[in-house]
């Protein structure tokens, strides 16, 4: 039979009872402290695997300066030779054209990460400076910084690269002189995930060009990995020659 | 199976940082220091490279001429301190690597000595323990 | 019984419960973060890259085993014995840097560039500096069944924490070679990674050891550290183009005065 009484008693007067209220006051107070680390009282958790559908996006057609259009039909042709040789499709082709993204956060950054021939996207959120832009070299994802407004994302984005996939949708081309802000919301309770890009470029757009994405939370359980692209398979060449004016 | 061995341990050995890239026109034990001008200096992908000027005299007499200097990509050498201003033609250099075995002059870049006498590696191997 | 002889029973009658909760707890989610960039370095003096690996253990290969006809992209420059002439190129690879090439395990991790961890309670991304990530998942799934998804360079990734020690058990990777130590790995193959924090979280090991009868003798087994980057790091971006020439070549012997 355990004497209660006699736990009791030792309680009163022991270590043991010290111990015992340090280890209540850790359990009550782990969620505390947990959630003070998170990284801003309403920023919301976009982890998860984000699908495009057919109706996920709404695109306007871009005001493109003179230059821009007399250019647009040679970057398409860029573009196409890009895909020909797999190369790194950068921004916005990975948002735009990979069937699954698989988004993850911790306390310092977001990763976006595609499933087609690109690399993950980087948004870092912790504030933390880092070295000046000029330091780098361009990037087909360029750099970004992001911050959370209440509920919303606002991701940053400059040095851009002028290689990979470079056509934005609506119209337009990104440049090494190119700015992306985009924002980040989760809709319908988390089901939906909305971003809404807005491209400006003086020597590119005439205004600055906005459309959004809203994508679909993928089935929990999927397993997308990513796409391997073999620009030597056989038959790829001779696939891709008409698209390039080819023989 | 002796063959096939011998395939494996190549296959292990080879340097994941160049995973692309065959080293075996290299003589990577043999460290060999080149001290001269910068003709050209290309900061890039896939591979950076120095031309560089080593010119005659009894301290190097058999490595006078130009050579091509073989760096990393951008990103590696990005990390160890490169830049696209490291190097301008016309200043001297003085650089750590190893040789081509059939005489070119050609070179894989170990590290650069900078004039305060600081190494500029190009990647992330160091040299080997005394 | 008095009122605080109830209070009492009902702590100690409570205590398994919370207990187990907080079982659970750190089973799920540990008091370890991985999240950040980690980098290889040389601490040894490996003399060049791949001096870097060749301390590692050696693979124990089955007798007669024949390695995985797998695509290589490394070319050897023939040995003629005659240097190229001024202004030709030495060829040393196939050009093709894409990911059909360059994603998979364990070339992500030998790389020289380096990954950045980000830890969720229910997946971990490993993300190199190049196309793709390796996702682990940490949610409880099995593996899925042997012939229903392709092999890939990464395979598939399950994840558990064991204390403060992740375990990573890959299965389905495709065929190839360029495990330290010798070793290869077909769609057979099995890899099971330990990652864990040593030197005060400063430092990363992560134990690799690959199983398949077929290939190895014995489980090959060998160890890389990573050294955590400082929180301002920056990922880069390793731009290739297959289609480059320059892709293909290295030294190109320069014209003498």
């Amino acid at each position: 039979m355990i004497d209660f009484m006699a736990i009791h008693r030792r309680f009163h007067d022991s270590r043991l009872r010290r111990a015992a209220v340090a280890w209540l006051a850790s359990c009550l107070l782990s969620p505390v402290a947990s959630y003070a680390m998170a990284p801003a009282a309403e920023a919301q958790d976009l982890s998860g695997t984000w699908e495009v559908r057919y109706d996920s996006q709404s695109v306007p057609v871009a005001r493109l300066t003179a230059k821009a259009k007399a250019a647009s039909a040679a970057m398409a042709v860029k573009d196409i030779e890009s895909r020909r040789w797999c190369r790194i499709g950068g921004m916005p082709f990975l948002m735009l054209e990979s069937p699954l993204l698989i988004i993850r956060q911790s306390r310092a950054e977001i990763v976006v990460a595609p499933q087609v021939q690109a690399v993950a996207r980087h948004l870092y959120t912790d504030g933390v400076a880092r070295a000046d832009l000029k330091d780098f070299d361009p990037a087909t994802n360029g750099y970004t910084v992001a911050r959370w407004e209440g509920s919303v994302l606002v991701a940053e984005t400059s040095g851009f690269s002028d290689l990979g996939i470079v056509t934005i949708p609506g119209g337009g081309y990104r440049t090494e002189n190119s700015r992306l802000v985009e924002r980040f919301r989760v809709l319908d309770g988390g089901k939906r995930l909305s971003v809404t890009s807005t491209w400006t470029d003086p020597g590119v757009f005439a205004q600055p060009h906005t459309y959004e994405v809203r994508y679909y939370r993928a089935d929990a359980g999927a397993s997308a990995s990513a796409q391997a692209c073999n620009p030597f398979e056989a038959g790829r060449e001779a696939f891709f020659a008409p698209a390039l004016g080819k023989k | 199976m002796k063959f096939h061995f011998a395939a494996a341990l190549a296959l292990g050995f080879s340097g994941a940082a160049f995973a692309h890239h065959s080293f075996s026109m290299f003589d990577m034990d043999k460290d060999v220091t080149l001290e001269g001008s910068v003709i050209e200096y290309r900061f890039g992908n896939p591979h950076s490279h120095i031309i560089i000027k080593v010119p005659a005299g009894k301290a190097q007499a058999e490595y006078a001429g130009n050579w091509d200097v073989e760096g990393g990509s951008a990103t590696i050498m990005r990390r160890q301190g490169w830049s696209r201003e490291t190097f301008k033609p016309g200043d001297g250099i003085k650089i750590v690597g190893h040789p081509m075995r059939d005489g070119t002059k050609g070179i894989s870049l170990f590290y650069a000595i900078m004039p305060d006498g600081t190494r500029l590696y190009h990647d992330i191997a160091r040299p080997k323990a005394d | 019984m008095t009122t605080q002889t109830s209070m009492w029973l009902s702590l100690v009658l409570a205590l398994p419960v919370l207990t187990a909760t907080q079982a659970v707890h750190a089973a799920a989610a540990p008091n370890v973060d991985l999240s950040g960039f980690w980098e290889r370095r040389d601490t040894q003096g490996g003399g060049s890259f791949g001096g870097m690996l060749a301390s590692l253990p050696k693979a124990v290969l089955v007798p007669d085993f024949v390695p995985p006809r797998a695509p290589s992209t490394q070319v050897d420059p023939p040995s003629t014995g005659k240097p190229n002439a001024v202004g030709v190129p030495y060829i040393v690879t196939t050009g093709n840097c894409s990911t059909s090439a360059s994603l998979n395990i364990p070339f992500m991790m030998t790389h020289s560039t380096p990954i950045d961890i980000v830890q969720g309670a229910d997946e971990i991304l490993i993300v190199p500096e190049m196309p793709g990530a390796q996702r682990i998942y940490m949610d409880g799934r099995a593996h899925p069944a042997t012939g229903r998804v392709a092999p890939t360079g990464l395979g598939h990734s399950v994840g558990r924490w064991e204390g403060n020690e992740l375990v990573v058990h890959t299965v389905g990777m495709s065929a190839g070679g360029g495990i330290p130590g010798g070793g290869f790995r077909t769609p057979e193959t099995e890899l099971t990674q330990r990652w864990r924090l040593k030197e005060g979280g400063a430092q990363l090991e992560v134990e690799f050891t690959w199983v398949d009868p077929k290939i190895y003798a014995k489980p090959h087994t060998f160890s890389l550290t990573y050294f955590r980057m400082p929180q301002s790091t920056y990922a880069l971006e390793e731009w290739c183009d297959s289609g480059d020439p320059l892709q293909r070549q290295s030294i190109v012997p320069p014209k003498q005065d």
